[in-house]
């Protein structure tokens, strides 16, 4: 099996402090209305009790990308660890990305007349750096990871997050610990 | 309205491939009897399908780039829709010079290339939206519409252009009212089923009807075609409508389509983190 770059994230560590938002803001150097990574409240009484509960999501690099396949440039290209990359300079803003992803992740910027997401910081990934969201975290909560390795025990979905299913996206997620505790 | 181009792109291709159709039928069956209009026919049609490309280009953010649309045919929709109406346009233009006099075998069959490239070139064109990021058009139902455009008003488009150059006796006003009562029919279950389903599907459904055009839209499209045109099925003096009342029918029907692609694009409730579906 080959690799699989994905993301990691510990809704049991995220505090919703936004640091991975703003720091992918920061270094991808985004206009004011673009957002490549987001920070969700799980709604909160998806556990039974309410409790805050928070997810931060970027692309999810999927197995089979939705964003890819609609693209009618071959602006998008996935590669050979996974990671699902937008070539701005072949994007003509059709916006097929847009509606194709079932996650809300190719952004469509106004002002450039052309779509971007996030790329997993792959340039720092082959400089051996984590990507700006990553190194971000005050709480450890975020990381990049080979989904191909990474083994059982965790999750493919949590509350809200749309049908795995229908993309196989390359994220997993650690439950908050309240589940645990029910 | 921020999808105005592919409102304008998909409604006018949609009735030149039904009007492109239609007269490849009437030809087939020998109705069209004048070489000369039967150009000008071609050639308003082939305009009708230009002009709908042409406004695609402006919903592009770098239209001056369209022509890389072209590249990923392995796997999007749209690659394959720009592809078959540029393959419905140049065959057009075969068509266009066939319409002469002892070139009717020729012109029919490069005529039944023409449509079916146009056919095919709808289909595609719903494809795009057939999505399981949009659970309301992830089905038929796109196809089903975009071909119910062509077929309402295709066939009244080139009754009202032939009977104006030429007044032939054609019938194809009787088609609108039929297609008008399917269409009707086929929303109304749509949009019913749309209800009984959770989240996004119930959304959507709410979103229709709670459009401010959404009257308008039943109106113009299945109402009055079918109110205006079926009583004239059932006199009992064999009388046709009046062809003035048709072409109002035809534009009336064209404006409703023009609303409901509208209201399509935007009562969409796409897939979300956080929606319950």
């Amino acid at each position: 099996m080959g690799t699989k770059m994905g993301f990691m994230v510990d809704s049991n560590r995220c505090i919703g402090c936004h640091s991975c938002s703003m720091a992918c803001k920061n270094y991808n150097q985004l206009n004011p209305d673009i957002v490549w990574r987001t920070v969700y409240d799980i709604k909160e009484d998806a556990y039974g009790q309410p409790t805050r509960i928070t997810m931060s999501l970027a692309c999810n690099h999927c197995e089979e990308p939705a964003c890819k396949e609609a693209c009618p440039t071959n602006a998008y290209e996935k590669r050979a660890d996974g990671i699902v990359i937008h070539h701005e300079e072949r994007c003509i803003g059709c916006e097929m990305c847009v509606y194709a992803c079932p996650y809300n992740v190719p952004q469509f910027d106004k002002e450039k007349k052309k779509v971007g997401k996030c790329h997993l910081c792959y340039e720092r990934l082959d400089e051996g750096l984590s990507p700006a969201c990553v190194s971000s975290c005050p709480t450890q909560a975020i990381y990049q990871i080979d989904v191909s390795t990474i083994g059982d025990g965790f999750e493919n979905s949590l509350p809200g997050f749309p049908d795995p299913k229908i993309t196989k996206p390359s994220v997993r997620f650690i439950k908050p610990s309240i589940v645990k505790k029910l | 309205m921020h999808e105005l181009p592919l409102v304008i792109f998909t409604v006018l291709s949609q009735i030149a491939v039904g009007a492109l159709f239609t007269m490849w039928i009437v030809d087939l069956k020998g109705g069209i009897l004048n070489v000369k209009l039967g150009k000008g026919l071609a050639i308003s049609i082939f305009a009708l399908a230009t002009v709908a490309i042409l406004a695609s280009i402006f919903h592009l953010g770098h239209p001056l780039q369209a022509y890389k649309a072209l590249l990923n045919v392995q796997t999007s929709w749209l690659s394959r829709e720009i592809w078959l109406f540029s393959l419905m346009l140049l065959t057009m233009i075969g068509y266009i010079f066939t319409w002469s006099e002892g070139k009717e075998s020729q012109r029919r069959i490069v005529g039944a290339f023409s449509s079916l490239f146009g056919l095919i070139a709808v289909m595609a064109s719903a494809m795009i939206y057939v999505l399981p990021a949009m659970p309301a058009w992830n089905n038929f139902s796109p196809i089903f519409f975009f071909v119910m455009t062509g077929v309402l008003l295709g066939p009244l488009y080139v009754g009202v252009v032939l009977y104006f150059f030429d007044k032939e006796s054609l019938n194809l006003w009787k088609v609108a009212p039929l297609m008008a009562l399917v269409y009707a029919m086929s929303s109304f279950f749509y949009i019913t089923v749309l209800f009984s389903g959770t989240g996004t599907l119930a959304a959507t459904a709410d979103n229709i009807i709670n459009h401010p055009m959404f009257v308008f839209r039943g109106l113009l499209s299945w109402i009055i075609p079918v109110v205006v045109l079926l009583p004239f099925f059932f006199l009992k003096v064999k009388k046709k409508p009046a062809m003035m009342l048709v072409a109002i029918v035809f534009i009336l029907a064209f404006a409703g389509e023009i609303i409901g692609r509208e209201i399509f694009y935007n009562t969409i409730v796409e897939l979300d983190i956080n929606q319950i579906d």
